[in-house]
């Protein structure tokens, strides 16, 4: 057999901080990034074959747990336990479906780079290949959920007879922007949970807090404005960003369009800077990991 | 049932068929990896390393230098000042005793950790066989598992189906192909696993006592393999504890103590000194190893002794087969009466241990024989047909000593190790008698005993 090969990548690795050199590390993230984009898709379909692979119910698990939230939602309001409306013109139950997913949503996407690289243990602590995959692998995997359960959220509106408008055609975008900010979350704190088993644990609690502070279940114009809680969920990051992907798949009318954009600006920004900190990071982490 | 005859041999000739393990590359050859002052600094306790952890990562965000050459509490040095280089083409092994470093240099190596100070360059593509199927998944078939593999290490969709069938032929698990992984033995993974590392066809290799599982036979093929690849020029760096195996494969090595550079160098001279100190005191094993390096004399060399069997050199040989030994040799002087000893001797079963003892199971002397051979200068080589090989399952290796006519040694030489296999059954023999069933058409008669 012929064992030669023409590919003669040279490779360095020195103990300075490659963020001496930032737009360097940059343009290798992002090349890594392009180039890494058949591997992760590889990866994800691993992952997602194995995952129903050991299952009869399947696809259903994704649609299941929003359902019966919405269900026992629906029973406490119509008992008066909740007090909770929702806007006109969209029946409760069809409301909360949609702001529970989407947070669901929100919250899969900042856990997805800790699940990804715990489960990915094996792996970054044996080959040498570029880290950011396990992140993309992750994103194809929660886009796939998602579009599972958008179908459920798409039936039950139409169930209720609710026709989005135009405003559809944006909804993806402002997905995106809510499951990159999710993502930028997770990024920046999977190292130290990798680390730190606190983070993992600390992470459902904040989560419930978080959801709390966001318009999950209620619109923002039902709280009485000037209050502090208000305050705080005005300038909650995700408030804009959910509340809009909301208005966009039900045909509300849109608020929140420049406060959406500053986030998504942020977002961005903050996402470069992510990657940057995710890759000086990872071969300290996974050198704790197995010395 | 062995004949000793001398073939006249004029000219040049090439030692062995086989890869040859005396392979020197020249300074033309291309750097393809290059150590320089490496030191890597580890944490014994883990509550402080976790912490050190967030701390040097929180510096790293900021731009901070790491500060080099200074040791924080429960800290020390796994490798300390590192620094040497392998060329195209050449097969280090990296020596040292438990706790040595070992490990941590060829995860600094495949670019998984990075040093405290010093750098490393790496040029080509490299595989680690550091575990073999990292990457693997438990549920899914071995099918699915390739390609999840081999995508891991580096490989396109397309190079995957290109080489796929060539993965499955050498793995040898055709017909488990699509059963789930988790189903497979140890073994079978471990062939999948190295399979398909090798079909990425790296510039370098990385191996770490991986090539220890498998059966005999998978192993056998495992260093067959990565001898041609090392002569199609693969290079690789394998640390394992056998210098029997690293003697086999390696050209060059590198041996480290408690993270310091003791030496590098060629194999032999290198693994001597490590096993010197390894064994001090042990002088029997030193004595057993001495045999190793070939000795000569001004009158007489040894240059190969090596096995045939089907018209090839070969390091498998199959027991009830014909087989020969063959020893190349030159005078320098005109030799009377040149005569050999031959001692078989079995290798450890398990030949990845040092420390065994290995036992004579047999000695053949050709003046007692009545063969001994009058050498003019030159080139000759002395052939023995074994009809058939009679060996045990199991390795060996024989030691050759000439003498001359005055039954002084002029010359020793120790072959390869080989292993013998049996196509029969002989596991509870001691050597395998040839032999034939039949039913004899006249039975015995009453009275005849």
């Amino acid at each position: 057999m012929s064992l030669k090969s023409g590919h003669s990548e040279v490779r360095v690795y020195e103990a300075q901080s490659a963020l001496r050199e930032p737009l360097k590390l940059l343009r290798s993230i992002f090349r890594d990034l392009f180039g890494s984009r058949q591997l992760a898709f590889t990866l994800a379909v691993r992952d997602v074959k194995a995952q129903y692979r050991q299952s009869i119910l399947g696809l259903a698990w994704m649609v299941l747990p929003p359902l019966f939230f919405t269900v026992g939602m629906t029973v406490l309001q119509r008992n008066n336990v909740l007090s909770l409306k929702g806007p006109e013109g969209i029946p409760f139950p069809a409301y909360v479906l949609v702001g529970s997913s989407l947070w669901q949503m929100f919250m899969s996407a900042l856990n997805g780079p800790i699940t990804a690289l715990m489960s990915g243990k094996g792996i970054l602590t044996r080959v040498n290949f570029p880290r950011e995959t396990l992140l993309v692998a992750e994103l194809y995997k929660i886009l796939f959920n998602v579009s599972v359960q958008l179908v459920l959220i798409l039936v039950t509106l139409l169930w209720f007879r609710i026709i989005p408008g135009a405003t559809i055609l944006l909804f993806p975008l402002a997905l995106g922007a809510l499951l990159l900010l999710g993502t930028m979350f997770g990024i920046f704190l999977a190292p130290i949970a990798l680390l730190y088993k606190d983070v993992s644990n600390a992470l459902p609690i904040v989560g419930y807090i978080w959801m709390v502070l966001t318009p999950v279940l209620m619109s923002v114009n039902d709280l009485a404005p000037g209050g502090l809680y208000a305050t705080v969920v005005r300038f909650n990051p995700v408030t804009p960003v959910l509340v809009i992907s909301r208005e966009f798949l039900t045909g509300l009318p849109v608020t929140h369009q420049y406060s959406s954009l500053g986030v998504l600006g942020c977002t961005l920004v903050g996402l470069i800077i992510a990657l940057l900190y995710f890759r000086v990071a990872m071969p300290m982490v996974i050198e704790r990991w197995s010395s | 049932m062995s004949r000793i005859e001398v073939i006249e041999e004029p000219g040049d000739h090439a030692l062995g068929a086989g890869v040859d393990l005396n392979f020197k590359p020249g300074d033309e050859q291309e750097v393809l990896m290059e150590v320089e002052g490496l030191s890597k600094r580890f944490c014994r306790d883990l509550k402080k390393s976790l912490l050190y952890g967030v701390v040097d990562i929180a510096r790293e965000a900021v731009g901070l230098e790491p500060r080099k050459d200074w040791l924080r509490k429960s800290e020390f040095w796994a490798l300390r000042d590192i620094s040497f280089k392998v060329r195209r083409g050449e097969s280090v092994g990296l020596v040292g005793k438990n706790g040595s470093g070992k490990t941590t240099l060829m995860r600094i190596l495949s670019g998984l950790i990075k040093p405290t100070v010093g750098r490393v360059m790496t040029k080509g593509r490299v595989a680690p066989l550091l575990a073999l199927g990292a990457g693997f998944n438990p549920i899914l078939t071995g099918r699915e598992n390739i390609y999840v593999n081999m995508a891991v290490l580096g490989l396109t969709r397309a190079e995957i189906d290109d080489r796929f069938d060539e993965v499955v032929k050498f793995s040898e698990i055709e017909y488990a192909l699509d059963a789930p992984v988790q189903n497979y033995s140890s073994g079978m993974t471990a062939r999948l696993g190295f399979s398909c590392a090798i079909h990425t066809r790296p510039d370098i290799l990385l191996i770490d006592e991986v090539l220890a599982v498998g059966d005999i036979q998978f192993r056998q093929k495992c260093m067959r393999t990565l001898n041609e690849m090392r002569a199609t020029g693969t290079t690789f760096i394998i640390v394992n504890h056998a210098a029997s195996l690293l003697l086999q494969v390696c050209n060059k090595a590198v041996y480290i103590n408690t993270g310091k550079l003791i030496s590098t160098g060629e194999a032999e001279d290198v693994i001597d000194e490590y096993e010197t100190d390894l064994f001090k005191g042990g002088a029997e094993l030193q004595q057993a190893r001495k045999v190793d390096k070939p000795i000569s004399s001004d009158s007489f060399a040894m240059d190969a002794v090596e096995f045939e069997q089907n018209g090839d050199t070969t390091r498998d040989l199959r027991t009830g087969r014909p087989a020969a030994l063959r020893i190349d040799c030159h005078a320098k002087t005109k030799c009377p009466r040149v005569h050999f000893t031959i001692k078989w001797l079995r290798l450890p079963s398990e030949q990845f241990m040092t420390g065994m003892e290995e036992t004579l199971v047999a000695q053949f002397s050709s003046n007692v024989e009545k063969a001994e051979f009058w050498m003019e200068p030159g080139k000759h080589t002395v052939r023995l047909p074994l009809n058939p090989l009679v060996l045990a399952p199991g390795s060996y290796q024989v030691v050759v000593d000439a003498l001359d006519i005055d039954d002084a040694v002029i010359a020793s030489r120790r072959s390869p190790a080989v292993t013998s296999l049996a196509e029969i059954p002989c596991r509870h023999s001691a050597f395998y008698q040839p032999h034939t069933w039949e039913l004899v058409a006249e039975p015995y008669q009453a009275g005849m005993h």
